[in-house]
């Protein structure tokens, strides 16, 4: 197993009048190399356990296991060092004020330490060159431009890329093509796969798009005020259409 | 004469608070922290060289200790931040505010004089010049430290390490994703900052070779108020460097300042400096250029049309 969640219990506002419990006693795991397409309702907890992995929400009760070593208490930045993470927001996933070319060489370096040697090297402008322009969309062109400059569609692209580098475990997704208009969100989602596949990264991906859902990845839950009540793989995931999941969501 | 003293001064006390400048550069600008601390840490500079000199230091020696001071303060500002949870502001208040006392007490009063020993900006050689003279050697010897830390600054913020400080500022949470604590970033950039603030601070006692307890009134406020001239003009000439404009904005504001001062008389300076500080921020928030604006582009309607105007 790559990644195993054991006994959570998530309660947000414990004590108070707003007190949740969104989680109790979950139990979830993800095989090496799987690719899940989480789908559910508002609410239903998707994002919290994309945070629960990545350590910016602590759960209450139960474990985190991520390639069989315990991360319950580890810090988000400890954990970052094996887990990309690509948000809903383009904004969120490089630095903005600094170059396309500045944000990878930052993000060539995790893992490997920063110290006081160049950011940029004579080499740097080719190497990302060479790293960007299989992705078809003119990024390479664009190394000196501050990432603010870019689309929304390019930022999301160009943080797909900073998140998967270098080697990790688990890609965390969180509806990263939500913000982009409809043949951008399929250009992405298609370039998504081809990253996840070439890498075989494991990968968890959230989204509303329930044809992204069923056409990509190799499994497929449905998530429901804190529990899995659809999970689906290989075959089962085959006969799953976006129609038959959207009833099953009312 | 008296003009060429008064240039040579504005020259001086420009470079002096360039330094200070670069420094909430780091803070302000990449950090994006406002830190008060530093109106603490600008006279703490002065008081740990002054001491330091009057018990036989030799100055090189003080200034770097001087700067390690400063360092050490922003990063109590820094710990106070990201270790015991205190907003920024609220950190750089307490660390200025527990400065004034530390300042006093290192002292040992209210002031300290050095007026017999060697410095960077009182020696043999300075002080055989005349007056005049004197003055611009010692604004070129300041501007000589304010170029070694433009260009260690810069090239800090090339490195790996300097492009991780600027994430952090920018996107914190990007570089918690590259797996880097941003706190320890935090910590050094304040670090950095007050640093260089510090050695300012001994700089500006070297010049008036003695140190007053009262000298670090107003520094931030200064100091922000040159990073913002200086970031407006950086922006509008593209090859200028952010830190080169920061320090071209200490010397046009000390020079705004001063004249401010010969019309209406010292007793004016912090509410010179105050109402200076209010225009250049009105200034940045584009309410000035928009207002300049639309009463021009009223004038040039009310203009009859015809002739060689003609607007598309
Ligand atoms: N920090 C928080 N404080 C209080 N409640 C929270 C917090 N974060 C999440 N919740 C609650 O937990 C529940 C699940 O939220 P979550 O963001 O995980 O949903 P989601 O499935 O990602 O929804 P969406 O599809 O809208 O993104 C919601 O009821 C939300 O109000
Ligand atoms: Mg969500």
């Amino acid at each position: 197993m790559m990644l195993e969640l054991k006994g959570i219990k998530k309660v947000f506002n414990p004590g108070t009048a707003d007190e949740t419990v969104l989680f109790e006693n979950f139990d979830f795991s993800v095989e090496k190399g799987e690719f899940v397409s989480i789908v559910g309702s508002n609410g239903s907890g998707k994002t919290t356990l994309l945070n629960l992995i990545g350590g910016a929400v602590m759960p209450e009760e139960g474990k985190i296991f991520l390639d069989g070593k315990d991360i319950t208490g580890q810090k988000d930045f400890v954990r970052a060092r094996r887990i990309g993470r690509v948000f809903q927001d383009p904004s969120g996933g490089a630095a903005n004020r600094m170059t396309v070319a500045e944000n990878l060489a930052l993000a060539e370096n995790k893992g490997k330490g920063y110290g006081l040697r160049p950011g940029l090297d004579k080499r740097s402008a080719e190497r990302f060159r060479a790293l960007l322009h299989p992705l078809g969309v003119g990024l390479e062109d664009r190394l000196n431009v501050p990432v603010g400059a870019l689309s929304g569609g390019q930022r999301q692209l160009l943080t797909l890329v900073i998140a998967t580098l270098t080697p990790i475990d688990l890609l965390l997704l969180d509806e990263h093509t939500a913000a982009l208009d409809p043949k951008t969100a399929e250009e992405t989602m298609r370039l998504t796969d081809k990253i996840v596949r070439e890498k075989k990264i494991t990968t968890l991906m959230v989204t509303h798009n329930l044809r992204f859902a069923v056409q990509y990845g190799t499994r497929l839950c449905m998530f429901d005020e804190g529990k899995i009540v659809l999970d689906k793989s290989g075959e089962d995931k085959a006969a799953v259409n976006a129609e038959t999941l959207f009833q099953t969501t009312l | 004469m008296l003009f060429l003293n008064q240039m040579g001064t504005i020259f001086e006390m420009g470079f002096i608070y360039a330094v200070v400048a670069l420094g909430v550069y780091i803070t302000y600008k990449i950090l994006d922290f406002p830190d008060l601390s530093v109106d603490g840490s600008f006279p703490l500079g002065g008081v740990v060289f002054a001491v330091l000199l009057t018990n036989g230091c030799p100055w090189p020696v003080a200034m770097l200790v001087s700067f390690i001071a400063g360092c050490a303060a922003g990063l109590v500002t820094g710990v106070l931040h990201v270790k015991l949870k205190i907003n920024g502001l609220l950190s750089g208040i307490i660390t200025m505010t527990a400065l004034l006392s530390v300042n006093y007490l290192i002292a040992g009063g209210p002031m300290v004089s050095f007026s017999q020993e060697s410095t960077l900006l009182h020696n043999a050689i300075v002080d055989g010049l005349p007056r005049t003279g004197s003055l611009y050697v010692q604004a070129a010897f300041t501007l000589l430290l304010v170029a070694a830390c433009k260009i260690l600054l810069d090239l800090f913020l090339k490195t790996k390490s300097g492009f991780l400080l600027r994430a952090t500022g920018d996107n914190p949470q990007m570089v918690t994703q590259l797996g880097k604590n941003i706190d320890n970033y935090k910590m050094l950039g304040l670090s950095l900052a007050n640093g260089l603030v510090a050695l300012a601070g001994s700089l500006y006692c070297q010049y008036n070779t003695v140190f007053n307890s009262s000298m670090g009134t107003g520094t931030v406020v200064i100091a922000l108020a040159c990073v913002i001239i200086g970031c407006v003009i950086s922006k509008h000439i593209r090859v200028m460097k952010d830190t080169t404009g920061v320090i071209l904005g200490a010397i046009i504001y000390y020079a705004i300042l001063s004249v401010a001062m010969l019309i209406l008389g010292s007793d004016f300076t912090q509410l010179i400096v105050a109402v200076l500080f209010t225009l250049v921020l009105v200034f940045d928030s584009g309410l000035i250029g928009r207002t300049a604006k639309t009463i021009f582009g009223k004038l040039k309607k009310k203009k009859p049309s015809g002739g060689k105007d003609n607007d598309a």
